[in-house]
């Protein structure tokens, strides 16, 4: 059975799944850098090796915006597993953003 | 209805949590989470930072090493960066506002327009120059980008400069146009052998162009067969090694192979690994090829040195080793009876015998001042034995490179055993080789080289002349080799009593002759008178009733009487007269010319030979005599030998040895000949004393032979009486033809171009018979009664005779033999395979000339 880094047990409903994540950010500004950082981590200490995750920069890739119904950076979005999820806003809050992805107490 | 139900409570799950994310978006904005919003345009979304998000950009846009520039729509300037004030060196404040084509070189201004007005979208990228000033231009790139701002578009260009990469790219091309000029090949090879790069010369020299060995390895093309050294090769330039002019050979595509000088080096890249090797070949085939040729040649100069039959040596020149051998041949070591130890270091002069080194040294200087190029000469050299060889020394000097001598070659040639011959050969010439003492030639040209002298010094002298009396007589009795013992004892005898300056000559027949030089009246009658007696005393004549001494009658004549000084051939006929005075006196005695009866023969009481030779010749008073030549194998047509004799003054007659020699001394004897052939050629024309078709044998004289008028009177003679030359044949003596042989083989060809006979007589009488059969063209070889006489009884003399016959057969020639004498005789010759003979066994002379040829006849009958 796979670990975590702090060596508690994965969620049962969790434990399997991989997740496709994409963060859409603006530049390099301070909210960006900010949201990259905490959703490496997270990503790093809850999901392991079970997961991709893409960054969208909205100044080089405005396009892609409309594709996910973006109106606001940054905002992660949960492609997988479904059903899709958006998080707007700082990434900080280790425990909203585990809620928002459905990984409460894996971290 | 479960169905709806389910859909309608997912959608609500949906929407509730869509307005939660809605809720928590305005959360996030109202809270300052957030740092963009996307907002819907009439085109495409826009997207508005907060909060600077893009001064990062901008930093980076501003110090990039590219030029960066937004023009609006009418291609203004609205932005750029730094780099690009750089580019065109100018300063920023300056570039912004100006129109951006007109920083563009003419011929790219139209092209920058189109692109700017056809509202490219994408990216352009060209390869462009852009005008800059004041340095000229630059070569750049242009990445260019529309963006659609709302109400207006903009341009964005991103501008690199290329010139690096166009000086790179120049550096490339020239680099790669040295190599393809190289008249070297030139390849590149990776550490596995796979060929990399190929020259235009590599393509030359090895055949195969550039395209069918790029990714081939080396051993599949050019190093067919070296896989072994190209492996090595490889691994030691991977160590980082220099393989240097390795000599190997190389596969060409023509199946051929070619030569090659090799240096491999290795090849690193920009962090100094070595990534390969290149491989510069020279092509060393023609330097190989000319360096085997030079090896070859020494080997064969070395070889052909060393094996020579000659003696060769190297001598110095310079310094020290002027002078001296550096290097001998076995051959010379031979001749001089050194080893190449004691040579090698010694002088050459202190071979060379004292009177031949001043010779030497002439030579030597003519050679090294290039007055000579090659020098020859004869000289005697001292072998190690004290022994004298003589050498024939061929000298050339050979040169360095910048013209000064360098060493001598020396040939040396033994010519001992031709010095030997020629001195011989001069000795024939000069010698009676009955007696060994001057022959009448070499006397007469003594007598003139005295008289002269005692002339000149006024030292006077005499001459003797002397003769045997009645020689005729033992000759005819006791036969010819008796007749000459006794000539034998005679010279001997005068030799041995005469001073070393006097001078001993045989004149001919039993007549000999002295000069006397430093000699007055009285002394040369006392001279005379003591050689008188030793002749009576020391000269033997064995008859069948005992020995009985010898006598001389001696004529002494002087080369200056007081009154004037005769010339030598006065001084002969004076001693001939003399002689004969003495003659008539009785044997044995001695008389002194009268000076006042000299040489008017009106004042002389007595006719001398040369005027009863003169008065025969005049008054036809020569009788032709003839001797049978009989063949002794097949038949064949009558042939004689034609002889002659005198007839004297009571109609005696007389035999030729009396008067031939005076005639050879008075030159009469060629008037002789011309008689001869003369009457002898009428004689076969009328053919009253001869048979149809009687063929004879004619005696030549040398002087005749030398003269050269007879050949033409004979053609004539034969084209007056009609006579077949066939019928003809000439003799020569050997001894005549020593004289002169390139004159005698003349004679020969003249005669034998009108179509008669030549034979050489007395052949193996003198010394050098072989070497005048090679130069002489007869038709018979007479061989010399020496060798018949007593043929029956010496096993000797049938081995010569044998020998021959056998090399007169191998010459294709025929042999006649002298002197046959008995019956025995001629079975023997025709036993050993002689052709014809002759002799008193045969048939005798006997007079042919008309009147006597009847009495002759009957007084001998046949």
């Amino acid at each position: 059975m796979p670990e975590t880094m702090n060596g508690a047990p994965v969620a049962a409903q969790s434990a399997q799944e991989h997740y496709a994540l994409c963060l859409y950010v603006v530049g390099a500004s301070p909210a960006s850098r900010r949201a990259i950082r905490a959703i490496r981590e997270i990503c790093d200490t809850a999901l392991a090796s079970r997961y991709t995750l893409e960054v969208v920069d909205l100044h080089q890739q405005p396009e892609l915006a409309a594709e996910e119904q973006i109106i606001a950076t940054p905002t992660l979005v949960r492609r997988l597993p479904l059903p899709i999820r958006r998080l707007v806003g700082d990434l900080s809050d280790r425990e909203r953003v585990l809620a928002a992805l459905d990984l409460q107490g894996v971290g | 209805v479960i169905g709806i139900g389910a859909q309608r409570q997912g959608d609500d799950q949906d929407l509730r949590s869509r307005l939660a994310e809605a809720e928590d978006t305005l959360r996030a904005i109202r809270s300052g989470e957030v740092d963009g919003l996307v907002v819907q345009g009439p085109d495409a979304d826009r997207v508005f930072t907060l909060d600077g998000a893009d001064s990062f950009y901008r930093v980076l846009v501003d110090q990039m090493p590219e030029g960066a520039v937004v023009l609006d729509a009418a291609a203004t300037i609205v932005y750029a960066n730094a780099r690009l004030a750089d580019m065109v060196g100018a300063e920023l404040r300056q570039v912004v506002g100006r129109t951006f084509t007109e920083l563009l070189p003419d011929a790219f201004r139209g092209a920058m327009d189109e692109a700017l007005a056809g509202g490219v979208r994408g990216l352009v990228v060209g390869v462009d120059e852009l005008s800059v000033s004041p340095r000229g231009t630059v070569p750049v790139a242009i990445a260019m980008r529309l963006i659609t701002d709302g109400q207006a578009a903009v341009h964005c260009l991103i501008i690199s400069d290329l010139t690096d990469r166009k000086q790179a790219e120049h550096a490339v091309a020239h680099l790669a146009a040295v190599v393809d000029s190289s008249v070297d090949a030139i390849i590149s090879e990776d550490l596995d052998g796979v060929v990399r790069s190929w020259n235009t010369a590599a393509e030359i020299m090895f055949g195969f162009p550039e395209a069918e060995v790029i990714g081939r390895h080396v051993t599949e093309t050019t190093a067919q067969g070296h896989e072994g050294e190209v492996a090595e090769i490889l691994r030691r330039v991977g160590h980082g090694q220099l393989v240097e002019l390795h000599e190997t050979t190389r596969a060409t595509k023509a199946q051929g192979s070619i030569e090659v000088a090799v240096t491999v080096s290795p090849i690193k890249d920009a962090a100094g690994r070595i990534v390969g090797a290149s491989e510069i070949s020279r092509d060393v085939s023609e330097r190989n090829r000319i360096e085997a040729a030079l090896r070859e040649a020494e080997a064969r100069f070395r070889s052909a040195f060393d094996q020579a039959g000659t003696g060769m040596a190297l001598i110095g020149i310079e310094g020290a080793e002027a002078g001296r051998f550096l290097q001998v041949n076995g051959e010379l070591c031979r001749l001089t009876h050194y080893s190449e130890e004691e040579l090698v270091g010694t002088l050459f002069s202190a071979l060379v015998h004292r009177d031949d080194a001043a010779q030497s040294a002439v030579g030597l200087q003519q050679l090294l001042t290039g007055e000579l190029a090659i020098s020859i000469g004869e000289i005697r050299v001292i072998a190690a034995d004290a022994s004298v060889l003589w050498a024939l020394a061929t000298t050339s000097v050979v040169h360095h490179g910048d013209g000064t001598p360098s060493y001598r070659i020396l040939q040396l040639q033994d010519i001992t055993e031709r010095k030997r011959f020629e001195s011989q050969l001069h000795h024939l010439a000069d010698h009676d080789p009955l007696t060994g003492v001057f022959n009448r030639a070499r006397f007469e040209r003594e007598l003139d080289r005295e008289t002269a002298a005692a002339h000149r010094y006024q030292t006077g002298g005499a001459l003797l002349t002397l003769d045997l009396d009645h020689f005729k007589q033992i000759n005819d009795s006791l036969g010819h080799a008796a007749g000459d013992d006794v000539l034998r004892a005679a010279a001997s005898t005068l030799h041995g009593r005469l001073r070393a300056s006097d001078i001993l000559g045989r004149l001919g027949g039993d007549e000999f002759a002295v000069i006397l030089p430093h000699t007055d009246h009285d002394q040369a009658v006392e001279v005379a008178g003591m050689l008188g007696r030793a002749v009576r005393e020391r000269v033997d004549v064995a008859t069948a009733r005992g020995a009985r001494n010898a006598t001389a009658s001696i004529g002494v004549a002087m080369f200056d009487d007081g009154a004037r000084r005769l010339s030598s051939e006065e001084l002969m006929l004076a001693a001939d007269n003399a002689l004969y005075d003495a003659k008539d006196a009785g044997p044995g005695l001695v008389r002194v010319a009268d000076p006042a009866g000299v040489p008017t023969s009106a004042l002389s009481p007595r006719y001398t030979w040369a005027e009863r030779i003169r008065e025969a010749l005049s008054a036809d008073r020569f009788l032709l005599y003839t001797q049978p030549i009989v063949p002794l194998v097949g038949d064949v047509a009558p042939r004689f030998e034609v002889l002659l004799r005198m007839r004297g003054g009571s109609d005696e007659v007389i035999p030729p040895a009396s008067f031939i020699p005076v005639a050879e001394r008075f030159d009469l004897i060629q008037e002789i000949d011309q008689w001869v052939v003369r009457h002898a050629l009428e004689l076969l024309a009328n053919g009253t004393s001869t048979g149809p078709g009687t063929c004879f044998d004619l005696n030549v004289s040398a002087k005749s032979m030398l003269d050269g008028r007879l050949s033409s009177s004979i053609g004539r003679e034969l084209e007056v009486t009609g006579v077949d030359p066939r019928r003809l044949t000439f003799e020569i003596t050997e001894s005549a033809a020593i004289i002169n042989i390139a004159q005698a083989a003349k004679f020969a060809r003249s005669v034998k171009r009108l179509g008669a006979g030549f034979a050489l007589d007395d052949f193996g009488a003198g010394f050098s018979s072989f070497y005048y059969l090679k130069h002489l063209d007869f038709d018979y070889l007479k061989i010399d009664g020496e060798f018949i006489r007593d043929l029956v009884n010496s096993p000797t003399d049938q081995v010569i005779v044998r020998a021959i016959v056998e090399m007169a057969r191998g010459l294709n020639r025929q042999t006649i033999a002298e002197f046959v004498g008995d019956e025995p005789t001629v079975s023997l010759l025709r036993e050993l395979g002689v052709d014809h003979a002759q002799g008193f066994h045969l048939g005798r002379p006997r007079p042919l000339d008309r009147a006597e040829s009847a009495a002759a006849r009957s007084a001998t009958p046949s």
